[in-house]
């Protein structure tokens, strides 16, 4: 499997530091579990974030910061909430063509989920991620072989094949790889013939963001 | 042209230390060691509270969240693999998901092992060369390339309170163009480092 479409290294770095929301984090990750490129990209900016680390000048701590510590060695940890070994997928989604990161989403839904048509040949699964209302969460699901309309965006959206494929003016988008549109594309994707093509996607509710780390220095955006 | 703020570049971990870090870490995974416990807590926990009070946190949030990490250490001592990542990076990787948790009530989706990927045969990469337990030196030398401004811009980038808009704050420069340079300061890094992984391969 050959993935051509990834994310810039501003979003890699902007995840190993933690400067993504946790939507999009999902996205970054899925991607990074299909991807070995990605996950050493990861790898690295996190080990930048280590290095950097290193490098800060110290800030003195409380007296008893350390006795506080050692005073609860010994406590007894609290046990890690277990999930369910393994739950049902919504209708119609093969599990394998799931990424990790995205598994624990998905298990968190009601069974009874069923996807929800939006029009001719799209349907979706909302998905509940993170706190931050303006980062909408999907699974999409475009028929094999059906176009979509003519759009653009109002925002910034990311979206992960999962299985299948489409092509739009920005190219052809097969499993693992990664389409990033803002709201000067106007564009009309066209699933390929065959499979159902699936799709994880995040999309910024009506707002004009400016890139994974500068959004923080929008006014509406508030971390 | 405008200058970023360049603050004496302060040394990363020489090996030796790293290497005496990962004892202690050893230390305190095989036999509970408090001794060595105590130490790692001096050199992490401050710098800790560092990089969160540059997050924005207060005083004393990031110091409990500082406490948060090095516990977590001493509890997960056993799971940290040197052969994955430096103990520095696995020390900022928890302090980050430490802060995501309190400050933002969110979480962060991790990768996962890499067995688990599915999705085929994955693209064939060559082997990394060098040990991780080497990392902390060869995220010095790369860094320690990189010219000041742009070390400094992608420590911004990392390490600032990105809601006040420090950057442009601090650097003085259009929004633009901060952008424009981060980007172009992350993809130098990041070639830096992929050279260093596959051009150093004589050093032992």
């Amino acid at each position: 499997m050959m993935i051509n479409h990834h994310p810039d290294e501003t979003y890699l770095a902007a995840y190993a530091s933690g400067q993504l929301s946790e939507a999009e984090s999902l996205v970054i990750a899925s991607h990074a579990a299909i991807c070995p490129l990605c996950r050493h990209g990861i790898d690295d900016f996190e080990a930048v974030g280590g290095g950097f680390l290193e490098t800060l000048s110290p800030v003195d701590l409380s007296f008893t910061s350390l006795d506080d510590v050692l005073s609860q060695l010994d406590a007894p940890m609290k046990p890690r909430l277990t999930r369910p070994a393994s739950s049902a997928m919504p209708a119609g989604l093969d599990s394998a063509i799931i990424p990790l990161p995205l598994r624990h989403y998905l298990e968190g839904l009601d069974p009874a989920t069923q996807w929800q048509p939006v029009i001719g040949g799209l349907d979706q699964i909302i998905l509940n991620v993170g706190q931050h209302k303006f980062f909408k969460t999907k699974l999409l699901r475009i028929r094999g072989g059906a176009a979509m309309p003519q759009h653009s965006h109002d925002g910034d959206e990311l979206t992960l094949v999962l299985q299948g494929a489409f092509g739009d003016e920005g190219g052809h988008f097969a499993r693992g790889d990664l389409a990033m549109t803002d709201d000067h594309i106007d564009h009309r994707p066209v699933a390929d013939i065959g499979i159902d093509c699936i799709c994880l996607t995040v999309t910024t509710d009506n707002l004009r963001l400016t890139g994974p780390f500068m959004r923080f220095l929008n006014p509406f955006v508030r971390f | 042209m405008t200058s970023v703020s360049v603050q004496p570049r302060k040394a990363t971990l020489d090996p030796m230390a790293a290497q005496e870090m990962n004892e202690w870490m050893k230390a305190v995974a095989a036999s509970q060691d408090r001794q060595a416990f105590a130490r790692l807590f001096h050199y992490y926990a401050p710098r800790i509270k560092a990089y969160l009070m540059r997050m924005g946190a207060t005083g004393q949030v990031a110091e409990e969240l500082a406490q948060e990490t090095l516990l977590a250490l001493w509890r997960r001592a056993e799971s940290f693999d040197p052969q994955q990542a430096s103990l520095s990076t696995w020390v900022f990787t928890i302090a980050r998901n430490r802060w995501i948790d309190v400050v933002r009530r969110e979480k962060h989706p991790e990768i996962g092992p890499e067995e688990f990927a599915m999705g085929g045969d994955p693209a064939p990469l060559p082997d990394r060369i060098y040990q991780k337990n080497q990392e902390s030196e060869r995220i010095r030398l790369v860094l320690d390339q990189l010219p000041d401004e742009q070390a400094e811009l992608i420590k911004l980038a990392y390490f600032q309170d990105m809601a006040h808009g420090k950057i442009v704050e601090v650097t003085g420069l259009p929004l633009g163009t901060v952008k424009s340079r981060l980007r172009l300061a992350l993809e130098k890094l990041r070639r830096e480092l992929k050279d260093w992984d596959y051009d150093d391969q004589s050093s032992p």
